[in-house]
């Protein structure tokens, strides 16, 4: 028998039942679109978070207060030691022609008229900052190092904030509130896009001495230090190290290059990817036992059949081929399914979280059509073992 | 030609020993058409079913062309079935879900008869055995006797030397089991060996030998004298027949 014919005459079989073919296929077809989905999905986010770790620059590393234990789990915020003398220190000492920017944020209400749009980080900063982060106003322009001297009242928004606050009009030159502060708007940055449900955009920036006023503190959230080459980053982090370690406890600060972020959270989505294949694969497994039990049916149904078969001169490898290829083309016929399905579920997310950009990934498509062609094997290859070790006299007698 | 000596076929029922055949020897020559008769239960089947290389005999050779292939491989068994072997069952067994056409082409696969050749071959049996126009028909659109007659044509695709029947006529009318014979008795005269087990004496008749069977041994190997002919049937039938 030739492979055409195997597929010819498993596809036969298949369509002989076609109702019970198509539930059979049924969970394999729902572990494939899973398998596609959270792939694609995980791929998806990946990329996302890598583009935005290396929009900050990969030429960049920060200084921040030290995680304290647990306290990512708990969410309670690290207390910073950090001060506006470290970042001063460090701009002194160094050997590198760095830029040193410190930022002091908090999340706030920021208003403008009746319209308020809360949880908009305003970042306190110099203006270096554009240069340290590659990230300039789109129109208007960003503070000057006068105006942060004069703790002058001036803000440049977020496209976000723009758009929440001014309904689409231009916000250049009119003036919002933040915790009771007017401050007049002097620019819009270039926009940096949305990372899931993080809008990079939803901030304000102001300057550093004013964010000190307005939150009541002289202490930094973070600093960050931009490096002319990213060869020199292990090298000028070393020197950080070198001379934080001076006024500070090891305890107290944490530094580390966005290269390194960028690896934590590739290592994060690689457990979560891991974590919801391993939930597709537990459905997989459960249509590859449907198919087994549909295909231990389907050899009793056709006992008489294989016995008729091995009486015309078919040799058990024949009998054997036969089953597990229907077995297979049932799987498959599922991963199609899964594939179709995985594609309709891509375009409801992206109705339903326009934000998100979710594609389908081709490897995941490969690799779900690969695993449902090892599930029909493996699970057809019972019930085809044992059509073809039927007793021929015997199973052309079975009613 | 099919030379059988000593055959002993044993089955184990739950601890319990059933013999269905006790040293039998008998020999059929190529070309002859002979029946097999007994009382049920006397090993008829068995014998078939030995000769038609679907089991091997615990003791005993069977030869098949001079060759010994009670000892063979089951995959060996498998290619000559392919070859020099045709079934005709009690029960057809046709597949029900493919016509007719599609049923006398199953055994192609099994011999990798060419492709090309196929439908051909397949229409022409079919045609030989009366049923041009039921090519596309399936097995519940047809009468039994139409359902045996694809079933032989089925048995002649790979155009083998001997034809084993088991009951060919057991669940046909006496009319239906006479065109079937008559039909046997053709195949007989262009050269076939044909080994039919019934329980029809009339029928028997037909071929030119009985073996008589009971529990498991020859008893008798009667010649027929007066051997009985398609041609005496009624001409209606042959004429069908009759490309
Ligand atoms: N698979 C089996 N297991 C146990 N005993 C069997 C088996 N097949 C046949 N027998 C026994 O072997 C003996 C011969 O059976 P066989 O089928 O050859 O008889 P038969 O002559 O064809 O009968 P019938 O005319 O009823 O078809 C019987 O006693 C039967 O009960
Ligand atoms: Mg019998």
């Amino acid at each position: 028998m030739t492979p055409l014919e195997y597929a010819q005459v498993s596809f036969e079989a298949v369509a002989a039942n076609k109702l019970r073919s198509t539930l059979t296929t049924l969970g394999v077809a729902i572990g494939s679109a899973a398998i596609i989905l959270l792939i694609s999905i995980s791929i998806g986010a990946s990329r996302e978070v890598t583009k935005l770790v290396e929009g900050l620059g990969s030429n960049l590393y920060l200084v921040a207060p030290a995680r304290q234990k647990g306290a990512a789990l708990s969410g309670t915020a690290s207390i910073s030691r950090l001060q506006m003398s470290h970042a001063e220190r460090l701009q002194r000492e160094t050997a590198f022609h760095v830029v040193v920017s410190p930022v002091l944020n908090n999340a706030a209400t920021v208003r403008h008229g009746r319209e308020a749009k809360s949880g908009v980080v305003v970042s306190g900063t110099l203006p270096n900052f554009q240069e340290a982060r590659n990230w300039r106003p789109a129109r208007g322009t960003y503070f000057r190092k006068s105006d942060v001297d004069s703790v002058r009242p001036v803000a440049v928004l977020g496209q976000s904030v723009e758009t929440a606050l001014f309904a689409g009009g231009d916000a250049l030159g009119r003036e919002i509130v933040i915790a009771g502060e007017k401050l007049r708007v002097t620019g819009v940055m270039e926009s940096k896009g949305q990372l899931f449900d993080l809008d990079l955009d939803n901030q304000v920036f102001i300057p550093l001495t004013m964010a000190q006023r307005l939150f009541g503190t002289t202490t930094l959230s973070f600093i960050f230090v931009a490096v002319p080459k990213p060869d020199d980053i292990p090298a000028a982090m070393a020197e950080a190290r070198r001379i934080l370690g001076q006024t500070l406890l090891p305890d107290q600060y944490n530094v580390r290059s966005q290269g390194e972020t960028l690896e934590t959270v590739q290592s994060i989505s690689l457990i979560f990817t891991a974590m919801l294949g391993s939930v597709a694969g537990v459905s997989l497994l459960v249509g590859g036992i449907g198919i087994m039990n549909i295909m231990i049916v389907s050899v009793i149904e056709r006992t008489r059949e294989i016995g008729l078969r091995k009486a015309l001169g078919a040799r058990e490898p024949d009998i054997l081929v036969q089953f597990l290829s229907e077995a297979i083309v049932l799987s498959f016929l599922g991963g199609c399914f899964g594939t179709a399905l995985s594609y309709l579920g891509a375009l409801v997310a992206s109705k339903v979280y326009p934000s998100f950009v979710l594609s389908v990934s081709l490897t995941a498509v490969g690799l779900a059509l690969g695993f449902s062609i090892a599930v029909g094997t493996f699970f057809g290859a019972y019930p085809a073992y044992r059509a073809a070790h039927l007793d021929p006299i015997e199973a052309l007698r079975h009613d | 030609m099919v030379r059988v000596k000593d055959l002993v076929k044993t089955y184990h029922l739950e601890g319990l020993e059933v013999p269905a055949l006790r040293r039998l020897s008998l020999t059929v020559e190529a070309g002859a058409f002979v029946a097999i008769m007994g009382p049920s239960g006397c090993g008829k089947s068995t014998l078939l079913n030995l000769l038609g290389c679907l089991d091997r005999p615990d003791e005993g050779t069977l030869e098949i062309d001079g060759v010994d292939v009670s000892r063979m491989s089951r995959a060996d068994l498998a290619h000559l079935r392919s070859r020099k072997i045709g079934f005709v069952f009690q029960t057809f067994h046709l597949l029900s879900r493919a016509t007719a056409l599609s049923n006398v082409m199953l055994p192609f696969v099994y011999s990798g008869y060419p492709h090309d050749k196929r439908r051909p071959r397949a229409e022409e049996l079919l045609s030989y055995v009366g049923l041009q126009d039921r090519m596309k028909h399936r097995p519940n659109q047809m009468s039994g006797g139409q359902q045996q007659r694809v079933a032989i044509a089925r048995a002649l695709a790979n155009d083998p030397q001997i034809l084993l029947a088991d009951e060919p006529t057991g669940n046909l009318d006496s009319r239906s089991g006479l065109e079937i014979t008559a039909l046997l008795e053709r195949l007989n005269r262009e050269g076939k060996t044909i080994i039919m087990v019934t329980h029809n004496r009339e029928l028997a008749e037909h071929a030119e030998r009985i073996f008589h069977l009971l529990d498991g041994v020859l008893i008798r190997d009667e010649v027929v004298v007066a051997r009985r002919s398609a041609n005496e049937l009624v001409g209606a039938v042959a004429g069908e027949m009759q490309p």
